[in-house]
């Protein structure tokens, strides 16, 4: 096993040095020239020496190769380079807003998995009624029914069951947990929207293929009652199917985050990264991307790990 | 799969290796194909949905009753008789707007799975089929690109170049490169095995040759399923990013763009934000229910 985690946390070096380059190549390839686009693209107004000391700052009077690795050195020391409208560094403005992605995304898994698996079992266990039917009709349509429009949808909804009611600040959970709470609940379980259907179908699928395995039939024969073969036996093996595929999940958990935080106003990494796309802060965007796609391969990662440990036929 | 038509080893590897020879037709699987998607009713109301949506989308130009564009003196006018779903805050037409819109929607979805299609299955065929370094090249790339999540990889590169119908269709094509690549480099590396792809090699053809004659048509399948259901994730993304304000611009009609501006409005007229999600959801209701028929018939092994 340990043998195992060193392989693939060594192989996650390449894959990242990949993301680095093509993060960078997207920042040097912007059409025209960053330092106009800072200066409002208006020439007629530029200074022509400020111009030129930006430039140096921003390391562009060197050639692309030296300037990536510049860049990269001060990735690697934690510096993400500064926004060019705040002027703070941009590893700290994300760092700020982690916890409520944090906070949201985990709260959205944890609704997903406490209503996804029970409702997947239910379904493979009434196999081919009605209600497998209706689970199965409604997982389809809960993976085409697109998640903003649902965010809001629930938007609309709550402005007109409570007219002119104030739109309410966000509000760290370190400070008031209850109303942060009232506010991040319903936004987290639009999210967990996101990722039921797929967690249904997996635990369906998922508890049939385990249904038809011996050791079903060995615990049903020596006298085990129905549930608790479902729920001890079977359950627990097919929980290790459902893992495997939240590697899936937390990609479309991150877009979807960027959605739900522009829809339901809450200040996290996603509505950083759109503020900054719409002010064309460049330092801003690389770095929140590059942070987010760390995120996602770091927690494949550890998902796959999970079930490696688990499951001892994976690691080979 | 192919199995299903029985052709022996010699008749495949002639078809391949010798030129004007072709595997006789005995039973023509597509119609076997058609049938067994008729007996399958969601897959039908999938079929269905599509194809409404296509062509509405096609037929835009004649079928909408009113320039999509043009403003008029009835602002958020309840869906009548003259405006079947009723006039939005600039006073156009509803209706026409949701089929304009459909025409953005499909065209970025074709064009961005079939650019991913070519570029990810020739990557994942080349991979797949010649193995050793050129494989952990290829792969390497496909493993950076599949370190995005599939909306922040497309936002980057929308961010970076800007919105446009062009841009879209590059974003998401490059999202989907990824997928393409995985399922043609398995299916080409397991017909490699095949007896019939040795023994065309033993008869001289060039590996370009056995690529596309003997490996291509076997991994059709598995691509034709993938492309199903990436249609509707890309319609899904293309809607999200427009939404955004990153897509196609203003005034210029899509589903995204038309549920962001029903925003500011949705409490005076709601009609304005159902009816652009309701378009999302039916078109892509309808690929994914088509795909998943397709794919309990063509890839039975999935379900």
């Amino acid at each position: 096993m340990r043998r195992y985690i060193a392989v693939r946390v060594a192989s996650l070096i390449p894959i990242l040095f990949g993301v680095s380059i093509l993060v960078f190549a997207m920042q040097a390839l912007v059409p025209g020239d960053i330092v106009d686009i800072m200066m409002g693209g208006d020439q007629a107004f530029g200074d022509k020496n400020a111009e030129a000391r930006m430039r140096r700052q921003l390391n562009l009077d060197r050639p692309v190769p030296e300037r990536y690795v510049l860049w990269l050195g001060g990735m690697l020391r934690g510096d993400l380079g500064t926004s060019f409208v705040s002027g703070k560094p941009v590893l700290g403005e994300i760092l700020r807003r982690l916890p409520v992605n944090l906070e949201l995304a985990t709260l959205a898994i944890a609704m997903a998995l406490c209503l996804g698996i029970p409702i997947g079992t239910l379904s493979a266990v009434r196999r081919d009624t009605w209600t497998d039917a209706g689970i199965r009709f409604g997982s389809v349509l809960g993976y085409s029914v697109p998640n903003f429009w649902v965010a809001t949808l629930t938007v609309l909804a709550g402005s007109l069951l409570w007219p002119g009611m104030p739109i309410l600040q966000y509000v760290p959970f370190t400070e008031n947990p209850g109303r942060n709470l009232t506010l991040v609940l319903i936004p987290s379980f639009v999210l967990s929207l996101t990722v039921l259907p797929l967690i249904v179908r997996m635990t369906r699928a998922s508890v049939l293929e385990n249904l038809r395995l011996d050791y079903v039939r060995t615990a049903r024969s020596k006298g085990l009652p129905e549930r608790r073969v479902v729920y001890r036996h079977v359950l627990a093996n097919s929980l290790i199917a459902v893992l495997n595929v939240s590697g899936v999940q937390i990609g479309v958990l991150i877009g979807g985050l960027v959605l739900t935080e522009e829809i339901f106003i809450l200040p996290g990494i996603g509505r950083l990264l759109l503020e900054s796309i719409q002010k064309r802060d460049f330092p801003v965007i690389t770095g929140a991307t590059l942070f987010l796609a760390t995120v996602f391969v770091t927690m494949n990662l550890v998902v796959d790990l999970l079930h490696a440990a688990l499951d001892p036929r994976v690691r080979r | 799969m192919p199995p299903s038509t029985p052709v022996s080893v010699a008749e495949r590897a002639a078809a391949v290796a010798v030129p004007g020879v072709e595997v006789p037709a005995t039973s023509r699987p597509e119609r076997h194909l058609w049938r067994q998607l008729w007996r399958r009713k969601t897959a039908v109301l999938g079929l269905f949905l599509a194809a409404v949506v296509l062509g509405g989308a096609l037929l835009a130009p004649w079928l909408a009753p009113e320039d999509p564009l043009a403003m008029g003196p009835r602002r958020f006018a309840a869906p009548s008789a003259s405006a079947w779903l009723g006039t939005d805050q600039f006073g156009r037409d509803l209706l026409s707007r949701l089929l304009y819109g459909a025409r953005v929607s499909m065209v970025v979805a074709f064009a961005a799975v079939g650019m991913a299609m070519l570029i990810g299955g020739m990557v994942g065929l080349c991979a797949g089929y010649f193995g050793g370094r050129v494989d952990l090249v290829l792969m390497r790339g496909v493993d950076v690109l599949m370190a995005f999540p599939t909306l922040l990889l497309a936002l980057a590169v929308v961010a970076t170049f800007g919105g446009s119908t062009r841009n879209l269709v590059l974003a998401v094509s490059l999202a989907y490169i990824p997928i393409f690549s995985r399922v043609v480099r398995g299916s080409a590396l397991s017909v490699k095995q095949n007896d019939f792809v040795e023994a065309s090699r033993a008869l001289g053809a060039r590996d370009a040759r056995i690529m596309f004659r003997a490996v291509l048509p076997n991994v059709l399948a598995p691509i034709i399923v993938q492309a199903t259901f990436n249609l509707s994730t890309a319609i899904m993304i293309e809607a999200a990013l427009s939404f955004l304000g990153l897509g196609v611009q203003p005034p210029a009609p899509s589903w995204g763009g038309m549920l962001s501006e029903a925003r500011s409005f949705m409490e005076l007229d709601p009609w304005l934000a159902l009816a652009p999600g309701g378009a999302i959801t039916l078109a892509v209701l309808g690929f994914n229910l088509f795909g998943d028929g397709l794919r309990d018939i063509l890839d039975p092994r999935l379900t």
